[in-house]
């Protein structure tokens, strides 16, 4: 398995597989993704963006792509009243090979400056997958 | 729909359905060339309780249910019936406290008659109810949508979302009754623009 690579250009795309439930047009619906982490594939280690399909899934034959430089802006989600700043909450690429998948990745989302957790709530989590849907786009759209 | 029968008693049980056929003489057509069990009848319909004014006693709207209703129904059965991982992504399935959110949003949407777009499985779990206005985007996406995400630990949120604008709002909602159907009344002004 090659060595993990932290370097993400901003023109490489990342891949997901989807189904026809997921998408509106040409946009990807919040609920394809999920939060704090979210599984693609990376195009650098991806021979080809259908790799992402999977067999077993036959209703997931769609492809959505996300460009590296699309990342979203950090989201802030205002907690309790009166309890100080909106937590802000920066999204990221993690480089995370497989073996049976060299080009998995993960787009998460941290609260800047502080290290990943891998659980967030609701309400955050809601926010998070509408701002990383939000610049997706369908590259095959699903049948 | 319309209304097709407003009694002014109180009617107990299926029969109402019986007598709400007859009196209107509006048996849809399918009923009549087929025989079909009451139960099976009464899902056709939806009984509304409406206030009468200057009398104690209750009235009951009947009218025939829109196929929305049918059919977010039977959606919302199937996606109960999911497993984990149903997306082969590690998708989480719908819990059962997400599961009843949903049926109470859904009871919800029918008394004011709004027909989401469709009812998901969200992966990140839950289910969501999707709405959208009318205007496309160059991409067909519709411009302005919400959703009404069932989350997993019981927790009901409302996204309205405006594509030109980039704006997205989430709030969370309390699902008794009162809120929620504020909240519905919301979601429709917010789709109309």
């Amino acid at each position: 398995m090659r060595s993990v690579d932290p370097c993400f250009a901003k023109s490489e795309a990342l891949y997901r597989r989807i189904s026809i439930d997921q998408v509106d047009g040409d946009r990807i619906l919040a609920s394809a993704v999920e939060m704090p982490a979210c599984s693609f594939d990376r195009s650098k280690y991806s021979t080809r963006p259908e790799s992402v399909i999977d067999r077993a899934k036959p209703e997931f034959n769609g492809i959505a792509k996300l460009m590296v430089g699309d990342m979203p802006a950090p989201v802030s989600v205002f907690g309790v009243p009166d309890k100080g700043p909106p937590a802000s909450y920066e999204f990221y690429p993690e480089d995370l090979p497989e073996p049976d998948n060299e080009a998995h990745s993960e787009v998460r989302i941290r609260i800047s400056g502080k290290p990943f957790r891998k659980r967030v709530n609701d309400r955050v989590a809601v926010a998070a997958c509408e701002a990383l849907a939000a610049p997706m786009r369908v590259h095959t759209p699903p049948t | 729909m319309t209304s097709v029968f407003e009694p002014t008693a109180t009617l107990g049980g299926e029969y109402r359905v019986e007598q709400a056929f007859e009196s209107a003489g509006a048996t849809p057509k399918r009923t009549r060339r087929r025989r079909r069990s009451t139960a099976q009848r009464t899902r056709s319909l939806v009984f509304v309780q409406v206030p009468l004014e200057n009398s104690g006693r209750p009235v009951f709207r009947i009218r025939f249910a829109p196929d929305w209703i049918r059919t977010a129904q039977d959606r919302l059965a199937k996606l109960g019936e999911l497993r984990g991982n149903w997306d082969g992504q590690g998708a989480k399935k719908p819990t059962p406290k997400s599961l009843e959110i949903a049926r109470r949003v859904l009871a919800r949407l029918i008394d004011f008659d709004c027909a989401p777009e469709r009812v998901v499985a969200a992966v990140r779990g839950g289910i969501s109810f999707y709405f959208v206005g009318r205007e496309l985007t160059s991409g067909g996406a519709h411009v302005v949508y919400a959703s009404y995400e069932c989350g997993n630990s019981g927790q009901l949120l409302r996204v309205h979302g405006d594509r030109s604008k980039g704006a997205v709002d989430v709030v969370a909602v309390n699902p008794l009754d009162d809120e929620l159907g504020e909240s519905i009344q919301l979601t429709q002004d917010h789709l109309l623009g």
